[in-house]
């Protein structure tokens, strides 16, 4: 029977140090150290570990993608390129056609999509976690002065942010045509 | 030798777990430790009166509990202020000092969003406004490395 681990996946941000393993009491059998640090791994080294993993699980983005948005024959955004934390793409897609697993892209209008995940996702062992967004960081691809702002979209109603609306703006404050921008999203419990 | 009453720590590598292995783990868990944010917070801006919480993920935890403090300076301005030095779930203090910062509006709105650590470099304030360059208050997100 396969193993199924501790916690839940990475996203959902409710790992601790002992959800590795880890406890503040842990030592070393009998208190005898490391003796070759060529072979062995000794309690201080694991606790330190086990901790650092809970810490950057806590802020580490869930995904990191750059989209196209396509106004002049308008048409759902093409993800360009995505890096989440279940998986990475190596080529573009169309926002209506996703591989599974990622989010799919939806066009209101001139430069204002909608990025929309599963509810939930699993991870490497089939451990299912809920998807949360909590925040979101814009990062505007263009040679000329732009601005871009999100909001959080819960598109099921149940309580969870799993999809972000993204709006492209000139400098000037008008909806800007065939945008580019990157979006990183940071998830939550949920 | 690995975990458990008849392999107990240290762990000797090998087996299933193998010395290249736990470098990669060591490598990868190194580099992530380096680059990852801090934290990641998002709050509404309430004029002069302390802005509301709407997010926060930071490496010693997640949630409101966590969060630093937030003040409200004037509209579209706040300033969110974190404590000199973190403890781990081990209690080992370490000082903070806040690098990098980068805020996004959240809003259906045209906004500009700017943020700028202090010269305590244990917080930051951050400024919202619209495309004209006026401070209206709003909500926005900010990453802390």
């Amino acid at each position: 029977m396969a193993i199924v681990p501790t916690g839940s996946p990475a996203w959902v941000r409710n790992s601790d140090h002992t959800t590795y393993g880890g406890n503040t009491a842990k030592t070393n059998w009998h208190s005898q150290g490391v003796t070759n640090a060529q072979t062995d791994v000794g309690a201080e080294a694991f606790c330190r570990m086990v901790e650092d993993l809970s810490a950057v699980v806590r802020t580490a983005p869930f995904a990191v993608l750059t989209v196209k948005c396509n106004d002049s024959s308008p048409a759902a955004p093409t993800i360009l390129q995505i890096n989440q934390m279940t998986g990475v793409t190596l080529v573009s897609y169309a926002g209506n056609t996703p591989p599974a697993g990622y989010p799919s892209g939806a066009r209101n209008g001139d430069g204002d999509v909608t990025i929309t995940w599963s509810t939930a996702l699993s991870d490497d062992y089939g451990v299912s976690g809920n998807i949360n967004i909590l925040h979101a960081d814009l990062g505007v691809v263009s040679g000329s002065a732009a601005l871009a702002s999100y909001q959080r979209v819960d598109a099921n109603a149940d309580g969870l942010y799993e999809a972000v609306r993204i709006f492209n703006f000139t400098s000037g404050g008008s909806a800007r045509q065939n945008a580019q921008f990157t979006l990183t999203v940071v998830t939550g419990p949920g | 030798m690995e975990f458990g009453g008849y392999c107990p720590l240290p762990i000797r590598l090998g087996g299933s777990w193998s010395a290249a292995q736990h470098a990669r783990a060591a490598s990868d868990l190194a580099t992530l430790t380096r680059a990852v944010p801090f934290a990641w917070i998002t709050i509404t801006t309430n004029g002069a009166s302390t802005p509301t919480l709407i997010g926060y993920n930071s490496m010693p935890g997640v949630g409101a509990l966590w969060a630093p403090t937030l003040i409200g300076v004037a509209t579209g301005h706040a300033r969110i202020a974190w404590g000199a030095a973190f403890s781990d779930a081990y209690e080992r203090p370490e000082p903070i000092r806040l690098g990098h910062v980068k805020a996004t509006p959240c809003s259906a709105s045209a906004r500009i969003a700017t943020a700028f650590p202090n010269s305590d470099f244990a917080s930051i304030d951050v400024i919202i406004s619209n495309a004209s360059g006026t401070l209206v208050d709003d909500t926005v997100t900010v990453r802390v490395t």
